[in-house]
């Protein structure tokens, strides 16, 4: 059901302003309007936010080092949770320091990798390099030339009287020495160049490259080491990640504090919001938890503001709001779906997987996920939706007698052997579905005392809807009829009242008779439950079949075990992800269009932000 | 074998390439923008994922149409049915919409993916309206399937 949601204004002394909003974060009960007047007041969160964001990254860094990844919740209490923690902040910084030089060493390390690949050919040169330059009469020069053209500069050097020495190799390529007369530099460099020479310049110091060298690895040496201890100690951080959680968690929180909106006076504090009319004792209470000096008036809504909207419902009906919020929430003056919806989304999904062994499967599965993981909001919302509708894929799959695929005593049918039978059931299913769509809309227009829009406009549509399916019934045959035409008359009566002139009237009324093929459409729409089930079922058949045939010998049967696995595996979650996508679209289209309106706002109270940390012994948090 | 088991299994054969075909294409061209929208926004991968595995229905299709045929045969785990040339045509026949159908709706569903999923990177807050409407497209595919299963059911052997 929709609970009413009240608009309140509070007024209370300055002084109480900070230690009052805090008691309002804390029993997270009232959704701050955002001052009309509002003096563009500077809200400076940016010190809180950039700390959220810097904690954040650096969790995001652990990850790697962390050794096993729990995903429990920290626990802690209130008064714990809101304390500044120096520690904490001594910890982020340390964290950051030790990734800072861990990645400034490994580009360091990746600079001397190149560098020491330039010096490697040059390792034979027995000379320093700024040797190089000594000789008088002759250049003395390092090159480079390509593998297939080393003999013919062997050959040049030979011919014309020079000297050359080969050295060390580098991708493809053959380093080398050479000396050239002075007088015949320029003649020989210019054959050298058509050969493909790469002439190469490398620092000019009093080292020989093989001293470079030892020098680059004890570097590197010493690189790595520091690498390893950068990376040991962040093993050992990641311990502490608990830490850096609850920071996230608190920045948050008074990130969200430090931008609440209210209206300063010179003496008193003013503030607008909305609260579930359910719980206004709640608010009441935090708000004389920290003064006695206040005032709290209930106020209509002004004109055209939006009311934002709460449900409340049992967990089951609440698990499948998460369905109905994809799509749009409730507005706050309509009917609730959700309780007709989720009862439908329920059985529709079971009779789509329809298995008894998937069932079991998605039961057990997201049993465990939701005891293990612990999500909160919509995730464990969806869980749950998964995990109640594998109870009712049990029940079809019961009574469609399919256990992984394999039949046995199906207690209806087996849609296998007779799909026409699961089309018939799954086209009732929809009429009823679309028909309980027609008697919530019915319900609505009865609260506003729209009595004969409930016979026109509804059971006119519910009439036909029945009469044809009676029409089809042995013993039914002139009772459909009569409804159906019962129902056309309806329609073309009164559907156009609005209509002053009898012919537009009937011509509006027969118009909307012709709205009868979107009901058309609409519950051939629901043979897609037969498609979805029929798919799923002759998948699992097939991999039995598959695994079947591999047992013939010892390795055969231990590798039919992985085809059922992966096979099963693969079809449960491609036929959970087509149970989730079509069921839902089923509610989207053909159900919620024969009532549903839709384009109601969230409700979200100022509240602490939880993503991590979970609060205990607090008497004013529930959930 | 005789002619109409022979053409009766083209069709069933002709039925899964079909719909698979259409749907490796659509899978990639949906898992194309998903990649884009990853790199920039990798915390909505569950989404993206989803609506990139929409159009991989169609190939399913095609798959069960070739084993509901195979079954009809009496190919899987039995033996042949004698079919004459008549009933093999008239299998082939059962086969045509999804044959045609499947691997249309599955390249244009891709592209709806293809832009729900840009709607999705801009508005996370859409994906159920964005998954709603790719959806749409499928309903022929399904339609076309459920012709094919019920003359395959229903056509005389």
């Amino acid at each position: 059901m929709i609970v009413p949601v009240h608009k309140v204004q509070i007024v209370a002394l300055k002084e109480a302003k900070d230690a009052l909003l805090k008691s309002l974060q804390r029993v997270g009960e009232i959704m701050l309007i955002t001052p009309k007047e509002n003096d563009a007041s500077y809200i400076d969160s940016l010190a809180e936010e950039q700390l959220a964001e810097r904690a954040t990254r650096s969790l995001a860094l652990l990850k790697k080092y962390q050794e096993k990844t729990g995903k429990t919740r920290i626990e802690i209490t209130y008064d714990d949770f809101i304390k500044d923690n120096p520690e904490h902040e001594a910890l982020l910084e340390q964290i950051e320091d030790c990734t800072r030089k861990l990645e400034e060493s490994r580009q360091e390390l990746l600079a001397l990798k190149e560098k020491q690949a330039s010096y490697l050919p040059w390792e034979a040169l027995d000379i320093a390099l700024d040797q190089l330059d000594a000789p008088k009469t002759a250049v003395l020069r390092l090159g480079l030339i390509p593998e297939g053209q080393v003999e013919h500069v062997i050959d040049l050097f030979n011919n014309t009287g020079n000297v050359l020495e080969l050295l060390g190799k580098s991708d493809r390529q053959q380093a080398f020495v050479y000396a050239i007369l002075k007088e015949d530099v320029s003649a020989i460099e210019s054959e050298l160049k058509n050969l493909g020479l790469t002439e190469v310049a490398l620092p000019i110091i009093a080292k020989k490259p093989v001293e470079v060298l030892e020098e680059i690895s004890r570097q590197s040496a010493s690189l790595t080491t520091t690498i390893q201890e950068s990376e040991e100690m962040l093993q050992e951080l990641a311990k502490e990640q608990s830490k850096l959680k609850l920071m996230i968690d608190k920045a948050m929180s008074d990130t969200t504090l430090k931008q609440a909106q209210v209206t300063d006076t010179q003496a008193t504090v003013f503030l607008e919001g909305w609260v579930r009319s359910d719980r206004k004792d709640r608010l009441i209470q935090a708000i004389e938890a920290i003064t006695d000096v206040y005032d709290l008036a209930e106020i209509e809504p002004d004109l055209g503001e939006q009311v934002p909207t709460v449900t409340k419902n049992n967990q089951f009906v609440d698990s499948f709001e998460t369905i109905t919020d994809m799509f749009e929430k409730p507005h706050p003056d309509e009917v609730d779906p959700n309780p007709v919806m989720s009862i439908w989304y329920w059985l529709i999904f079971g009779m789509m997987m329809g298995d008894v062994g998937y069932g079991v499967v998605m039961v057990v599965l997201f049993a465990l996920m939701i005891k293990k993981m612990r999500p909160k909001g919509n995730a464990l919302r969806l869980f749950r939706v998964l995990m109640y509708s594998g109870v009712s894929t049990i029940l079809w799959g019961i009574l469609f007698g399919s256990y992984f695929g394999v039949s046995w005593n199906p207690i209806l049918m087996s849609p296998m052997e007779k799909p026409l039978d699961m089309l018939i059931l799954s086209i009732v299913i929809g009429a009823c579905h679309i028909i309980s769509g027609l008697l919530v809309k019915a319900y609505r227009n009865f609260r506003d005392k729209q009595y004969l829009a409930i016979f026109v406009d509804q059971f006119s549509w519910i009439f036909i809807l029945i009469g044809v399916g009676l029409f089809f019934l042995p013993w039914g045959k002139s009772i459909g009829l009569w409804l159906a035409i019962g129902g056309a008359g309806l329609i073309v009566l009164f559907a156009g009242r609005k209509n002053k002139n009898v012919l537009a009237r009937i011509g509006s009324g027969l118009y909307s008779l012709y709205g009868i093929t979107g009901y058309l459409g609409d519950i051939l729409s629901y043979a897609r439950i037969l498609a979805l089930m029929l798919s799923s079922s002759v998948i699992a058949m097939v991999m039995n079949m598959l695994a079947g045939m591999l047992q013939s010998n010892a390795i055969g049967f231990i590798l039919s075990l992985f085809v059922y696995l992966i096979g099963h595996v693969f079809n449960l979650a491609m036929g959970m992800l087509s149970a989730y996508i079509h069921d839902s679209r089923l509610q989207y289209i053909e159900f919620f269009n024969k009532f549903y309106e839709g384009g109601g706002i969230p409700f979200r109270p100022l509240t602490l932000q939880t993503s991590y940390v979970e609060m205990i012994h607090d008497s004013y948090q529930e959930n | 074998m005789n002619e109409g088991l022979l053409i009766a299994i083209i069709g069933a054969a002709s039925a899964a390439a079909f719909g698979g075909l259409g749907s490796a294409l659509g899978v990639q061209m949906a898992g194309k923008a998903a990649t884009g929208v990853v790199s920039e926004k990798p915390e909505l991968f569950g989404k993206v994922l989803i609506l990139q595995a929409l159009p991989g229905t169609q190939g399913i299709y095609g798959f069960l149409i070739a084993i509901l045929v195979l079954v009809r045969l009496g190919l899987l785990g039995g033996s042949a049915l004698p079919l004459g040339t008549e009933a093999g045509w008239a299998m082939f026949g059962a086969c045509v919409p999804s044959i045609l159908v499947l691997p249309v709706s599955a390249f244009f569903q891709a592209k709806m993916s293809v832009n729900s999923i840009m709607m999705v990177a801009k508005q996370p807050d859409s994906t159920a309206k964005g998954m709603t409407m790719t959806v749409l497209v499928e309903t022929y595919a399904i339609l076309a399937l459920l012709a094919s299963i019920l003359m395959i059911q229903g056509i005389p052997l």
